[in-house]
């Protein structure tokens, strides 16, 4: 008997030790080789941060502004090194810069590496422009671009209210969609994505819209964008450089 | 090793009963019967309908909140939910010019100002709460609805947050999507000429409805200031009473179209009895201040659309595709009593 119980105990070591061998262990980490780089969507006019609903700002053609309403899609994400090794993201993001669970977007399963150049559409490629091709949410319906217009969703919605000619404040509203009017943006910039996380902001310039090449005039070239064609093509081209690219620190 | 063998044996079955064998305390409490999950159902067009985890809808829910939107208990004066809301006017009244009861459970904003805003369990503790200041006890003096709520919400004593919550799950079910406009959609139904021209007006520059009145639901849920009048005061300052930004005197909710035939009088204030009084406003009627909205100042449409006899004619003969028979002779949504 006594034996019996001192052949129990050792097994019973045994598997204590074996059971402690077997959790103690320390999992061996293997570097992340893949990282997310979140994008805030900032809001500028003329490099100050925009207050939304303020008659303060002034564009190059003189007109004095506010912005009530900015909503925006940004797809086709490129990120480029400087070996022109590139990662790709071919998501839809929709933007509501005043509303801050709707005022960022984040990529993932980014190679570790430093990039130079980030590229993405103002809005939706060709073959995902068509009406339902997004969700049926409550802002892609608010988007949708009537099929008899050219179909599929607005861009950007930006809209306000200027001071005319006779000093009375009136609405502007600047729509751009139809794929004929898709804006790819280009911004060189150091994007050095080494930490699992990168955080950046991507800022959006409002008089850019306004200025360069085109110098844009509500009481001109319409207050009003969405059937005039020449109009679009004008904020196409302009919208292109509105945007630049900070660390977010 | 045999007799080591029984040893482990005969513990086992020693323990086994005694693991098991205790008799559990019998337990005084009613055992509720399971209640039954219920959902929603609606067009691919249409946004997903949000849900509140504290909430889940159910089949005796449902029916507990369509049982108070029909009874005088919840108000002190004698009257109900329905008494301002009609099924036959899509849930609205002509005599108080009440909003339509359609669609609800995907707005954020509710009333003509926004003055709640959130999900509709929010909008039923207003009307709960502060619209009818409704007195619970009557309902806890109530043995019906002591065992319904105590069914539907596990509760002994019901409080206006129960009462919301099942209010909230009759209005998600009170869905309008089978008009002819919804068949055609759904390739089901060809306008008439008539309609077509009217959903291209619609649709386009030509009217510019759909900016505000958009697919699916007939609303963006947000609120604009389309003209009505261009001076303001406390009685007709919309949006600007609640948030105090003047880039907001004069904004309503944009109402949804859907059963539009069916709603009159029509704006805040009622003032428009017919779609034909309507029409002629965007038409010819809009008067200008400093919060128009941006989407009515289209050069050379300042002050309206400038339709012809003949699109107004066609504008309306499409508005009235909205009209949902099914839905203001849906039995579930009628009075149970």
């Amino acid at each position: 008997m006594y034996k019996d119980k001192k052949i129990n105990v050792v097994f019973l070591i045994k598997g204590l030790v074996l059971f402690f061998l077997f959790f103690s262990c320390k999992k061996h980490e293997y570097p992340p080789q893949f990282s997310k780089a979140q994008f805030t969507l900032q809001v500028k006019a003329d490099n100050s941060m925009l207050e939304w609903d303020t008659v303060k700002y002034q564009n190059a053609a003189g007109n004095k502004y506010a912005i009530h309403t900015l909503n925006l899609y940004i797809s086709n994400i490129v990120m480029k090194t400087s070996d022109n090794q590139k990662y790709i993201s071919k998501k839809i993001f929709y933007l509501d810069p005043s509303i801050s669970s709707k005022n960022y977007f984040s990529i993932d399963s980014i190679p570790l590496g430093e990039y130079t150049e980030i590229s993405f559409y103002l809005g939706i490629d060709s073959t995902r422009n068509k009406i339902f091709a997004l969700p049926a949410t409550t802002d892609n319906l608010n988007m949708a671009w009537p099929d008899i217009m050219g179909g599929g969703y607005h861009f950007i919605k930006l809209e306000g209210y200027y001071i005319d000619t006779i000093n009375v404040k009136r609405g502007f509203a600047v729509h751009l969609g139809k794929n004929t009017n898709l804006a790819s943006i280009k911004i060189s910039h150091p994007m050095s994505q080494k930490t699992a996380n990168q955080k950046y902001v991507l800022a959006f310039d409002v008089n850019e819209v306004f200025t360069n090449p085109y110098i844009y005039n509500f009481n001109i070239d319409n207050n009003y964008t969405m059937a005039d064609a020449g109009a679009m093509l004008k904020i196409k081209t302009n919208i292109s450089d509105a945007f630049k690219i900070y660390e977010n620190n | 090793m045999h007799l080591k063998f029984t040893k482990i044996i005969s513990k086992i079955v020693l323990i086994i009963p005694l693991l098991y064998g205790c008799k559990k305390k019998e337990s005084t409490e009613v055992i509720q019967p399971p209640l039954t999950p219920y959902e929603v159902t609606y067009p691919i067009y249409f946004p997903k309908l949000p849900s509140f985890s504290e909430n889940p809808l159910t089949q005796e829910g449902i029916y507990l909140g369509r049982k108070l939107y029909y009874d005088p208990i919840l108000s002190n004066n004698g009257k109900s939910c329905s008494s301002c809301h009609n099924q036959n006017e899509s849930f609205s009244a002509a005599s108080v010019n009440s909003l339509a009861h359609v669609n609800l459970g995907w707005s954020t904003n509710f009333l003509w100002n926004g003055k709640v805003t959130g999900k509709m369990e929010d909008i039923m503790m207003f009307e709960v709460e502060e619209f009818f200041n409704s007195d619970i006890s009557k309902l806890n003096a109530s043995d019906y609805y002591k065992n319904e709520f105590k069914k539907v919400f596990n509760v002994e004593t019901i409080t206006s947050k129960e009462v919301s919550y099942a209010l909230a799950q009759f209005f998600k079910t009170m869905n309008s999507s089978n008009s002819k406009y919804d068949r055609f959609l759904q390739h089901k139904y060809w306008f008439t000429t008539a309609e077509m021209n009217g959903f291209n007006i619609f649709t386009t520059e030509r009217g510019d409805c759909f900016h505000c009145h958009t697919l699916g639901l007939l609303t963006d849920n947000k609120f604009h200031n389309i003209g009505l009048d261009s001076v303001f005061t406390n009685e007709n300052n919309g949006r600007y009473k609640i948030t105090g930004n003047p880039f907001d005197m004069g904004l309503y909710k944009t109402p949804t179209l859907r059963n539009i035939e069916l709603t009159p009088p029509y704006m805040h204030d009622g003032r428009y009895n017919t779609l034909e009084e309507v029409v002629a406003h965007y038409n010819t009627k809009v008067k200008q201040s400093s919060t128009l909205d941006p989407i009515m100042t289209k050069p050379s449409k300042i002050y309206g659309l400038q339709l012809t006899p003949n699109e107004v004619s066609d504008l309306i003969a499409f508005l009235k595709t909205f009209t949902d028979s099914t839905f203001i002779n849906n039995p579930n949504f009628s009075n149970p009593n």
